[in-house]
């Protein structure tokens, strides 16, 4: 009933993306928590995208 | 969501207004200053919380609170107050809004406040009022401005924030993988001047320890764990510090400079080939797009096929013309791509040769002070090793640098000089390692050779590691903004896409006379988003370049219809359209009209013009009723505008009657008809007799509409007899007969009307002398309308070099001849 907003469906096109990629394994889910968060912290991004593969991601 | 009643208190130029609207269109059209924009910034806040007029470029210094109320208001804000009677999802629901909260929207009955804000968000976005000013802004902005204003329409900022702020996260996760490349490479060749291998792996590190592990007795071991190259020793030499480089390490320093030395040339050749390639990229910017540009030929040649039709704005081109430019286009890319890449090679090679560099210098320095060897001091040694420092670092952002003029002054051939590497380093370090003397026990060696090994192989690890972390830093910022890129410009494409469509289907029906092949150009490039149309099938050009100011207006109309269509996804059904067809002619009007009726049956217009003949046609082509035309006649300060619902003519005439003012009746009849004659002569394409005055009367339009009706009844009868459809026959005679008795008697008394107006003979006519003329007149005007829908006949024709007529019909189709 609700129409998602452009940048819903923005983050939508790009979660299918990532979730694709092995690149981001382990830590996709907090990545897109992160971009979709209304205050997006440049840090916690970099920080988040930092981390090894076989690290726990935290969540 | 729609208005079914309006009421407004002391809001702008308004102290009270109230109308039943009941979800229908409304007019509301009067002379300049009467108070009819107090309207439309009523509904605006209304619906959204604030007034688009005291918001935006140029009202800085303008606020709600002390300029939306009624100027008597200020001090009394509670006072001011917008409450509506809407229908949303068929349930009738009373909103109120107070400029004294204009946040606060009170809802009766309140479960139904979440279902109304649930709709007013999508108002937030102000995309229900279009006026004059939005129309210049969508049409005349710059890409980069326009895509400014759809970016808010759209809600995209946090979208742009975020693009950015993953731009930055690519840039510097791309320097810092620079920056740990270079430390790796130099982590690396530290092991390799130490040990003096050709290939620094663990494995022949390995190799390395148990052939030193083997000098001191000790076991082999199985892996290189720092912790283990000294333990379980029988030979050690606990406790006695080693010299601070070993032999080994400094001939191979030595023997590195040389090295260097030797390939100054193919250095300095890469730093030229580096310049050029910056040359290049900055005389042409667009390089730097070029992965954006890449993608949209790729997808252009996917698209394109063989049929040579751009897939963007559907022009065709000359056969094989189109695929060839866009796959030349695509090459260029290919250039961008290149140069970008090689920018990236020289610049990572000159700064890891340079680190390694600088790692010798340190070494030879420190190997000097260790053999007393004779060279330069310190002091002499910083600027040499500020400027290896400063070519490192502007091989982290070549580009940048260049472009700003920051490149080291001195080139790389200053970095190779032999009066310093050679004379200063090289030839007294050797000296000195020659006249050294016989090396420590090989003992001895090794187990100072293990001792420097534990730290520099810890150094190696971390900085492979650290390159490793940083690698994949820089390619998941990349992906990461590769698909976001790719997801925000796939979506947009999509809404441009839909736009576009809906944008060239509106025009053209407004158009469709004068610009048939019309078509439309949205392409989202980088941050800005060009809008060209096609001129004439001449090309594409910016909209307001050449198209006149009444194409102008029609295209904004059509870009904003397109736009709200996406964007309230039909659920705010109230538009509101503030004087937006001023440099529109008659004649598009009535597409316009068209296009509001066909196009957007289920929305409700609220429309205010100071056109009087605009506001007319809009009842004659049945946008909006009679009793939803609002007429404001003036205002003033303390009671703000007079207004009145515009009466039906005849009971207009019937009020003067009843007043024995006949003069005033007959006037108004007499213009009336000659208006209404105008327009049928218009519909029914009717032959007037040419006059050079250009000044028509009564009695030039009416014989000729009369003549015109005659002759479509004609034609219908003919058509229906071909057809052998007895009835439709039948009752168009009987149409016809009943046609002729009216028109006969109204010729008669068309005398009375001249009579009236011209010679003032109106002091002799009384009521009952009047009523017959009305009556007949009356009767003559019902012959050109539809009894169902009110509308005037028109004359519809067929497309073609030589259109011809076709059908006679009104609004609704219940007349329907075909001629």
């Amino acid at each position: 009933m609700i129409q998602k907003t452009v940048p819903d469906l923005i983050y939508d096109k790009f979660e299918e993306f990532v979730c694709k990629d092995s690149l981001f394994s382990g830590i996709s889910d907090d990545l897109l928590k992160n971009v979709r968060a209304k205050k997006k912290s440049e840090r916690d991004i970099t920080n988040l995208l930092s981390k090894g593969k076989d690290e726990d991601s935290g969540t | 969501m729609k208005i079914l009643e309006l009421d407004i208190r002391n809001i702008r130029g308004i102290k009270t207004f109230h109308h039943v609207l009941e979800g229908r269109n409304i007019v509301v059209f009067g002379p300049n200053g009467t108070g009819k924009s107090a309207i439309v910034d009523a509904v605006d806040f209304l619906l959204s919380g604030d007034i688009s007029r005291l918001s935006g470029k140029g009202s800085g210094c303008l606020h709600l609170g002390e300029h939306g109320c009624h100027v008597d208001s200020r001090d009394n804000l509670k006072d001011t107050i917008v409450s509506a009677k809407v229908e949303v999802d068929g349930r009738e629901i009373h909103i109120e809004r107070s400029i004294n909260k204009p946040s606060s929207l009170k809802v009766s009955p309140k479960g139904d406040k979440a279902l109304v804000e649930s709709y007013l968000s999508i108002a937030e976005l102000g995309q229900h009022v279009l006026s004059r000013r939005e129309i210049v802004k969508y049409i005349t902005a710059e890409g980069s401005q326009r895509a400014k204003d759809i970016q808010n329409l759209l809600d995209l900022n946090e979208i742009e924030k975020l693009r950015e702020t993953l731009v930055s996260i690519k840039n510097s996760a791309e320097n810092n993988f620079k920056y740990k490349e270079t430390s790796f490479e130099v982590a690396k060749k530290k092991v390799d001047d130490l040990l003096s291998l050709p290939d620094v792996t663990a494995q022949s590190c390995l190799l390395k320890v148990n052939d030193l592990r083997l000098i001191l007795k000790g076991d082999p071991l199985t892996e290189m764990d720092v912790k283990k190259f000294k333990e379980g020793l029988p030979v050690n030499f606990a406790g006695i510090t080693g010299a601070v480089l070993t032999k080994d390490e400094i001939e191979n320093n030595i023997k590195d400079v040389k090295e260097f030395l030797g390939k100054a040339a193919e250095v300095e050749k890469k730093e030229e080939e580096l310049k050029s390639l910056l040359d290049e990229v900055l005389k042409d910017l667009k390089l730097k797009q070029y992965s954006i540009y890449k993608k949209l030929f790729e997808v252009g040649i996917s698209l394109v096929g063989d049929s040579s039709i751009c897939p963007l704005c559907g022009r065709a081109w000359e056969d094989g013309d189109f695929k060839a430019y866009l796959e030349g286009r695509q090459k260029e890319t290919e250039v961008g791509k290149d140069k970008q890449e090689k920018i990236d090679d020289a610049s990572v090679y000159i700064k890891t040769q340079v680190e390694l560099l600088k790692n010798n210098v340190n070494n030879l320095f420190k190997a000097a002070e260790q053999l007393k060897a004779e060279t330069i001091s310190a002091e002499e040694l910083k600027p040499y090793l500020e400027l290896l420092n400063s070519w490192s670092a502007t091989m982290l952002k070549p580009l940048d640098l260049y472009e700003q003029k920051k490149f080291p002054v001195s080139g790389l051939k200053d970095v190779f000089k032999k009066e310093i590497l050679l004379e200063k380093f090289v030839v007294p370090v050797e000296g000195a390692l020659n006249t050294v003397g016989e090396k420590p026990s090989k003992e001895l060696e090794a187990w100072d050779t293990l001792s420097k090994l534990e730290i520099l192989w810890k150094d190696f690890v971390d900085a492979s590691e650290n390159r490793d972390l940083a690698e994949l830093l820089k390619k998941r910022a990349e992906a990461c903004l590769d698909y976001f890129e790719k997801g925000r410009n796939s979506v947009l494409e999509d809404i441009y896409d839909k736009v576009k469509s809906k944008f060239d289907k509106y025009y053209k029906a407004i158009h469709e006379d004068d610009e048939k092949g019309f078509a439309s150009k949205f392409s989202h490039v980088g941050p800005a988003l060009n809008f060209e149309v096609d001129f004439y099938g001449r090309g594409m050009f910016p909209p307001h370049a050449l198209h006149s100011e009444g194409h102008q207006d029609s295209m904004g109309l059509c870009l904003f219809f397109a736009l709200n269509e996406y964007l309230t996804e039909d659920r705010i059904k109230v538009i509101i359209l503030d004087d937006v067809v001023m440099s529109i002619d008659r004649n598009h009007r009535k597409s316009v009209c068209g296009l509001l009726k066909n196009f957007f049956p289920n929305k409700q217009f609220i429309i205010t013009t100071h056109d009087t003949a605009w506001a007319k046609q809009l009842k004659s082509e049945a946008v909006v009723s009679n009793k939803h035309m609002i007429h404001f006649l003036n205002w003033n300060i303390d009671v703000g505008p007079t207004y009145r619902l515009e009466q039906d003519l005849w009971q207009k005439i019937e009020e003067d009657l009843d007043k024995d003012d006949v003069p005033s009746g007959a006037h108004k009849l007499r213009r009336n008809a000659e208006c209404f004659f105008e327009d049928i002569c218009d519909l029914l394409n009717a032959k007037v007799p040419y006059k050079g005055t250009h000044q028509w009367e009564l009695g030039d339009f009416a014989p000729a509409a009369v003549s015109a009706y005659k002759e479509c009844i004609k034609g219908a009868k003919a058509n229906f007899n071909k057809l052998n459809q007895q009835d439709k026959v039948n009752e168009l005679t009987e149409l016809e007969k009943k046609a002729s008795e009216v028109i006969e008697k109204s010729k008669v008394e068309q005398w009375a009307i001249n009579e009236s107006v011209h010679y003032n003979r109106w002091t002799d006519l009384g009521k009952k002398d009047f009523e017959p003329v009305v009556a007949t007149f009356r009767n003559l005007f019902a012959l050109f309308s539809c009894s169902s829908c009110g509308q005037t006949i028109s004359i519809t024709y067929s497309k073609g070099e030589r259109p011809k007529k076709t059908v006679v019909s009104c609004g609704c189709g219940n007349i329907c001849w075909n001629v």
